[in-house]
């Protein structure tokens, strides 16, 4: 099937020079939940203003719904919440759907009961009339994300929709990104948080100053960082006993940790563990537990962010208005 | 499209509403009206203004000759000129500097440039709304005095009505140096102290061409008048087949020096009318706008309504050395002179006008469609 979004070498060098985006390619399939992650600056938001045509791409070749990046009219199909967005304090709740809704070309007729609809959805109908001066951070966030669903999008393009939101906002647009999945959409998300991608994502892109180092499911981008961890009940010079197990297995980067009293072992093969078990347990030590294990995506992200270093300064200074 | 368009049109009317100053420039404009022609009425000797006692004025009575006269100047050169052509256009511009500012700011822009509408398209509907304020002020404005001037001298100025578009226009030439301004430096101070400034300056090439142009005039209207004695008298005796007598032998004289005299002077304004002139056609003309409402309305110029009230020629208000006839003629000059001054080719001065807004809003869209926000 055709990809919803499908970009490849996109660059973006601001005037004032800051090269944002260093050739970026991505591939995100329709239905999907993507989410795409990496620390302040590294030009996530750079990527979403080229894909939604608030700033111009120094390069870009791509499509987004089967049309060139760029053409205004596939932005009928797409719903977009801006990170740090400022709705007219003087608009209420329900005329910043209808508003917005207009914009996007929906008619008169649908506006009002799609309005009404989303609201509900996003659990803020209470405030439908009150003016948006008065919301709070979350509330804002809130009606952002129905703002951006008003126009019925077949795709979905969230930057940050959970920055300043308490935790029971944080669970409901989850919940909402997996309705939006199963009512078949596809979501493109962005964020510098960890934990929220990986509850709801199918797929992940890690980009660091301005490249995506790595892309693909979770599985498969922690799947070369699976190990066992066996920790030992009272252990007698664990660094020797390490040293000993590497050599059982004959592998190398056999790891040891005095405080847990735990061995890692690099290996994702149940079956090779059990020499490691045999040579402990012949050098007399007492094994509490076994565990599988992999890297989180949060060791993933700090691996990539530590491998790109700071080999290009300035890709990442602060820009006016900031970081939250 | 059209919905895109009432619907920013709707949200500009959200966001005028919102503000104070809408009100205060609404109240305030009911209040002229009410004040400049709610506070004096015409009697049968002539004229009462609120409570103190009426005063005796044949030409300002009821059937009097100046009556209309009186309000339609009062009309244009207090409540137009003076409070929705200066007063009323400051608040506006305040009002709406914010406008563009406002919508191409940081976490706001983003929100419409993500929309299905070309960029070029937001900033044009946008810049539409932002007259909307003068608009409605206008038409409510100009609407109530109209009407309470039908109301109470039963003198229904049709022509006052053409205030509503001009002004508006007038708001469109000063509206585009602000938004100019605005998208070039996102910031609403800097488009109204800008636009404030480029007003003053361009009020300053009209002022000067105006007033070289109004001297012209006045020359050109003596050396008209002492020709038209000549040519008069010197007919009447040709008619009579005599000589001249010798006290027509020296007015004629002295009528052929002061017609020179005039002509040279004349001469020698001329250039500068049409440097000014020229300078003049590169800027946006605002108070051609007000001159064409004024000649529309038939409002009197300056020393026609202060004839009203009195008489130039009398011997109060003329110079020892100067006798009854000459002062008549110099009032005369004057308004004739006035008169032409007032008289613009609008057809003209609209077109190159708006062809210098066309300039400014080409110019700003060029910057908007080609920034990144
Ligand atoms: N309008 C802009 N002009 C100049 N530089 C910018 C602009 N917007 C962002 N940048 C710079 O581009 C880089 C990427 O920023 P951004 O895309 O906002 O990162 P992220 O969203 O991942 O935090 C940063 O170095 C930032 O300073
Ligand atoms: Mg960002």
């Amino acid at each position: 099937m055709e990809s919803t979004i499908d970009i490849q070498g996109v660059e973006k060098i601001y005037r004032g020079k800051t090269h944002a985006l260093r050739g970026v390619d991505l591939r995100i399939a329709p239905g999907e939940v993507f989410g795409l992650l990496g620390p302040n600056g590294a030009g996530k938001s750079t990527l979403v203003k080229i894909l939604m045509t608030v700033i111009r791409p120094t390069k870009c070749a791509g499509t987004m719904l089967g049309q060139p990046i760029g053409s205004k009219s596939t932005l009928a199909r797409v719903g977009y919440l801006p990170e740090h967005h400022k709705f007219p304090g003087y608009l209420k709740g329900a005329q910043v759907l209808d508003f917005f809704g207009a914009m996007s070309g929906v008619p008169r007729a649908q506006r009002k009961r799609k309005a009404a609809e989303l609201l509900e959805l996003v659990d803020m109908s209470a405030w439908a009339n009150t003016r948006i001066g008065k919301y709070s951070k979350g509330m804002r966030q809130r009606v952002g994300l129905a703002q951006a669903l008003m126009n019925n999008p077949q795709l979905v393009v969230l930057d940050e929709p959970t920055d300043g939101v308490d935790p029971v906002g944080r669970r409901d647009i989850r919940n909402i990104l997996l309705r939006l999945k199963d009512e078949g959409r596809t979501v493109f998300l962005n964020s510098h948080l960890l934990s929220e991608l990986e509850m709801v994502c199918d797929r992940v892109a890690i980009m660091v100053k301005g490249k995506v180092t790595r892309q693909g499911t979770i599985d498969e981008l922690t799947e070369d960082t699976r190990r066992y961890i066996i920790t030992l009940h009272q252990p007698s010079d664990l660094a020797e006993s390490g040293r000993l197990v590497g050599q059982a297995l004959s592998i190398e980067g056999v790891q040891t940790e005095d405080t847990t009293g735990s061995i890692t072992i690099p290996l994702s093969d149940p079956a090779k563990i059990q020499g490691a078990i045999d040579r402990l347990r012949a050098g007399g030590q007492t094994i509490r537990s076994i565990q599988p294990s992999r890297a989180s995506l949060e060791d993933l992200f700090m691996s990539a962010v530590a491998a790109e270093g700071d080999a290009t300064p300035g890709a990442s200074k602060p820009h006016k208005g900031g970081e939250r | 499209m059209i919905r895109v368009f009432s619907a920013m049109m709707i949200d500009s009317l959200r966001y005028l509403r919102s503000r104070f100053l809408f009100w205060i420039v609404l109240a305030m404009s009911a209040i002229a009206a009410a004040a400049l022609f709610g506070t004096y009425s015409f009697t049968p000797t002539g004229m009462k203004i609120l409570w103190f006692d009426p005063i005796e004025n044949p030409m300002l009575a009821e059937d009097g000759v100046g009556r209309e006269i009186f309000v339609s100047y009062i009309f244009n050169a207090y409540f137009l000129k003076f409070w929705l052509g200066w007063g009323a256009m400051i608040l506006a511009l305040i009002s709406t500097a914010s406008l563009i500012p406002d919508y191409i700011s940081d976490g706001s822009v983003e929100l419409t440039l993500s929309k299905p509408v070309r960029r070029p398209v937001l900033f044009l509907f946008k810049f539409i709304s932002g007259l909307l304020f003068v608009l409605l002020q206008l038409s409510i404005g100009v609407g109530f005095a109209y009407i309470i001037i039908g109301i109470r001298f039963d003198q229904w100025m049709h022509g006052a009505l053409l205030a509503i578009p001009l002004l508006t226009l007038q708001f469109v030439y000063l509206y585009a140096i602000s938004a100019l301004i605005a998208v070039l430096t996102r910031s609403t101070i800097a488009s109204l102290l800008g636009t404030i400034l480029i007003w003053f300056v361009i009020s300053m090439v009209q002022f000067v061409s105006n007033t070289t142009l109004l001297q012209y005039e006045m020359q050109a209207a003596t050396a008209q008048q002492n020709q038209a004695k000549i040519v008069e008298l010197e007919a009447q005796i040709a008619e009579e087949s005599r000589d001249p007598k010798p006290f027509e032998r020296a007015n004629l004289s002295s009528w052929t020096t002061t017609m020179e005299a005039a002509q040279k002077s004349a001469d020698s304004i001329y250039p500068w009318v049409k440097t000014t002139a020229r300078i003049e056609l590169f800027v946006p003309k605002t108070g051609d706008l007000q001159k064409f409402i004024s000649s529309k309305t038939k409002a009197p110029v300056t020393n026609e309504f202060a004839g009203l009230f009195m008489d130039f020629s009398s011997e109060e208000f003329r110079p020892a050395n100067v006798d009854e006839e000459t002062m008549r003629d110099a009032n005369e000059a004057e308004t004739i002179a006035r008169k032409k001054v007032r008289k613009v080719g609008i057809v003209e001065s609209i077109t190159t006008s708006m062809l210098i807004v066309c300039l400014l809003l080409f110019l700003a869209i060029w910057r908007f469609t080609r920034r990144d926000y």
